[in-house]
C-alpha cells in the first residue's frame, strides 16, 4: 500500500500573511517603532519616495523623509503629523509635502495613528498617497474659475458704466421711477461685481499669486484701522465695539493691508451674526511666543459639528441670522488662508446662542 | 484744455469713457490697443493716459515698456484702469511708468472723472 496522499496545502504563517497584506496595500504605508525609526515599509511607499527598502529600514523617519509645509519650510519632528500623533495619542490626518530621495517634492495626504499596546505607544503606522494629480486638477479648476470670473467682470463693468451715465446726469433727466429702477439695477450690479471680486481674491490666493509685503508693524494700529473701516456695519446694527489692547507697541511681522483685511473680515462676520444692540470685543496681546488677536461676539454661535465647515470655500452655515446676510461663503476661507500665509493660524470657540470667539495667532 | 488718451479694447467701455470725459470738457483721443497707443504718443503729447492692461495686439504693460514714459513723456499721468488686479501686473505697470492703478469695476463715470481730476491736479 502506498503512502496516503495528503493534498498540498500552503501553510502560511500568520506573520507572513500579515507581511504580504501590508506589502500589497495600494497606498504608501510606513511603520515605525516608538522612537520613530522605520521598521516596515511597503512597495507603494518605496515607489512614491524613490528609496529601496535597504536604504530606509532602521532609519529615523523625520531624518530620511523630510516633511515640509506648503511654503517649503521643513517641519520639525514634533510639528510633522507623526510627531503630533505621538504627542496627542490620536490619529492625525493631514496634507503635507515629502522630499523624495532625488530631492523632488511631492504633496501627500496622510493618516498616521499611534500603535498602542497596553495603553502605551509602541510605534506608529502611517498611510499616505501622492496627491499631485488631485492638486493639478484643483489648480486647473481654480484657473478656470479665475478666467471665467475675469470674463464676467468686463460686461458687468460696462453695465455699471452705462447705468452710472444715466444716474449721474450724463444723459437726459430721469423721472422718479426711472431713477428708482436704475438705482436698483446699479445696486444689483455692484453686488455682482463684489461677488466676482471675492471669487477672484480667493482664486489668486489658491493659485499662489499673492505675495505678502511683510513689515514689522504695530498690530494695535492695524486693529484700529480695521475697526474704523467696518464701523458703519456696527453703527447700522447699533452694535458696540470694544477694543482692548496693551499700552506698549505690539509689533508683529505682517503684510499690513492683507492683515487689516483679514481682521475686517472677522469683524464683519462678528457683526453679521450678532443681533442688533449687542457688543463685539476685539482684543490683542503678546503671548510668550506669539501675538494673539481675538474677536469675541455675542452672536448666534456655531455648533461644534459645523466648525470644520467654517473655513471651507463656499460654505455657509445656516443659523437664525444667515438669511439676513448675503455672503458668498468665501470670507472666512480667505481670511484663514491669509493668516496661514503669515505663518499663523485661526481657531474658533463658540457656544450656540451665546456667541463665538475667533482667535488669530501670529508668530512673534 | 487737458488732453487725454483712452486706451481700452472694449468698445462699449471705450465709448463710455470718451463720452464722460468729453462732457467734462477734456480733449479726448480714443484707441483700442497698445500698438495704436504707441502711434498716438509718438504724434502728440497727452496730459493723461487712461490705460487698460489686457488688450489684443499689444498689452498695456508692453505699451509702457516700449513707450518708456519716464524718458519720453515724464509729465504725462498714466492711470492704469484695468479689471485685472493680479499683483504682478500691478507691480509691472507701476515699475514701467504707471502713476496710478484703479480697478475699473469699482469706478462709476463720476468716480472716473474724480480720479482724472485728482491726477491732473497733482504737481500742477
Amino acid at each position: 500500500m502506498g503512502a496516503k496522499v495528503v493534498p498540498a496545502k500552503h501553510h502560511l504563517s500568520q506573520g507572513a500573511e500579515a507581511e504580504a497584506l501590508f506589502m500589497s496595500i495600494g497606498e504608501g504605508a510606513i511603520v515605525t517603532d516608538a522612537s520613530a525609526r522605520i521598521s516596515r515599509i511597503n512597495q507603494t511607499a518605496l515607489r512614491i519616495l524613490g528609496f529601496s527598502e535597504k536604504e530606509i529600514l532602521g532609519r529615523w523617519f523625520p531624518e530620511i523623509i523630510v516633511a515640509e509645509d506648503e511654503r517649503g519650510n521643513r517641519l520639525t519632528s514634533i510639528d510633522r503629523p507623526m510627531g503630533q500623533a505621538f504627542l496627542s495619542g490620536q490619529t492625525v490626518s493631514a496634507r503635507t509635502y515629502y522630499r523624495r530621495k532625488d530631492g523632488t517634492r511631492i504633496p501627500v495626504f496622510l493618516t498616521v495613528s499611534p500603535v498602542m499596546l497596553d495603553s502605551k505607544p509602541i510605534g506608529a503606522i502611517e498611510v499616505f498617497r501622492d496627491i499631485s494629480t488631485e492638486l493639478a486638477l484643483e489648480r486647473a479648476k481654480d484657473e478656470f474659475v479665475a478666467i471665467a470670473s475675469h470674463q464676467l467682470r468686463t460686461p458687468a463693468t460696462a453695465v455699471k458704466q452705462y447705468v452710472g451715465l444715466l444716474l449721474e446726469g450724463y444723459s437726459d433727466p430721469l423721472t422718479e421711477n426711472q431713477r428708482l429702477f436704475l438705482e436698483r439695477a446699479y445696486e444689483s450690479n455692484e453686488r455682482q461685481l463684489q461677488i466676482v471680486q471675492e471669487i477672484l481674491k480667493v482664486t489668486q490666493l489658491d493659485l499662489e499669486k499673492v505675495v505678502l509685503n511683510i513689515e514689522n508693524r504695530d498690530i494695535r494700529s492695524i486693529v484700529s484701522e480695521a475697526v474704523a473701516s467696518v464701523k458703519s456695519n456696527f453703527d447700522a446694527k447699533q452694535q458696540k465695539i470694544i477694543i482692548k489692547e496693551p499700552d506698549e507697541p505690539l509689533k508683529a511681522k505682517v503684510d499690513p493691508d492683507q492683515m487689516r483685511a483679514a481682521i475686517e473680515n472677522l469683524l464683519e462676520n462678528a457683526s453679521n451674526y450678532t443681533w442688533p444692540g449687542k457688543t463685539i470685543t476685539i482684543s490683542s496681546r503678546r503671548l510668550k511666543d506669539r501675538v494673539r488677536i481675538m474677536v469675541k461676539d455675542e452672536g448666534v454661535g456655531i455648533d461644534a459639528h459645523d466648525f470644520p465647515k467654517l473655513f471651507q470655500k463656499f460654505s455657509r452655515i445656516p443659523n437664525p441670522l444667515s438669511v439676513e446676510v448675503s455672503g458668498t461663503g468665501l470670507g472666512l476661507y480667505w481670511a484663514a488662508k491669509i493668516i496661514h500665509l503669515h505663518g499663523g493660524y485661526v481657531h474658533v470657540a463658540s457656544t450656540v446662542g451665546k456667541g463665538s470667539i475667533f482667535t488669530i495667532n501670529l508668530p512673534d | 484744455m487737458a488732453k487725454i488718451l483712452i486706451v481700452e479694447d472694449e468698445k462699449v467701455l471705450n465709448e463710455a469713457y470718451e463720452l464722460v470725459l468729453k462732457k467734462e470738457g477734456y480733449s479726448v483721443s480714443a484707441v483700442f490697443n497698445g500698438e495704436e497707443a504707441l502711434n498716438s504718443v509718438k504724434k502728440q503729447k497727452f496730459d493723461l493716459i487712461l490705460l487698460d492692461l489686457r488688450m489684443p495686439k499689444m498689452e498695456g504693460v508692453e505699451f509702457l515698456k516700449r513707450s518708456d514714459p519716464a524718458k519720453n513723456f515724464p509729465s504725462t499721468k498714466i492711470i492704469v484702469f484695468s479689471n485685472y488686479d493680479e499683483q504682478k501686473e500691478v507691480d509691472d505697470a507701476i515699475k514701467y511708468g504707471a502713476t496710478r492703478y484703479i480697478l475699473k469695476a469699482w469706478s462709476s463715470p463720476g468716480e472716473l472723472v474724480k480720479i482724472v481730476r485728482e491726477s491732473l491736479a497733482e504737481d500742477s
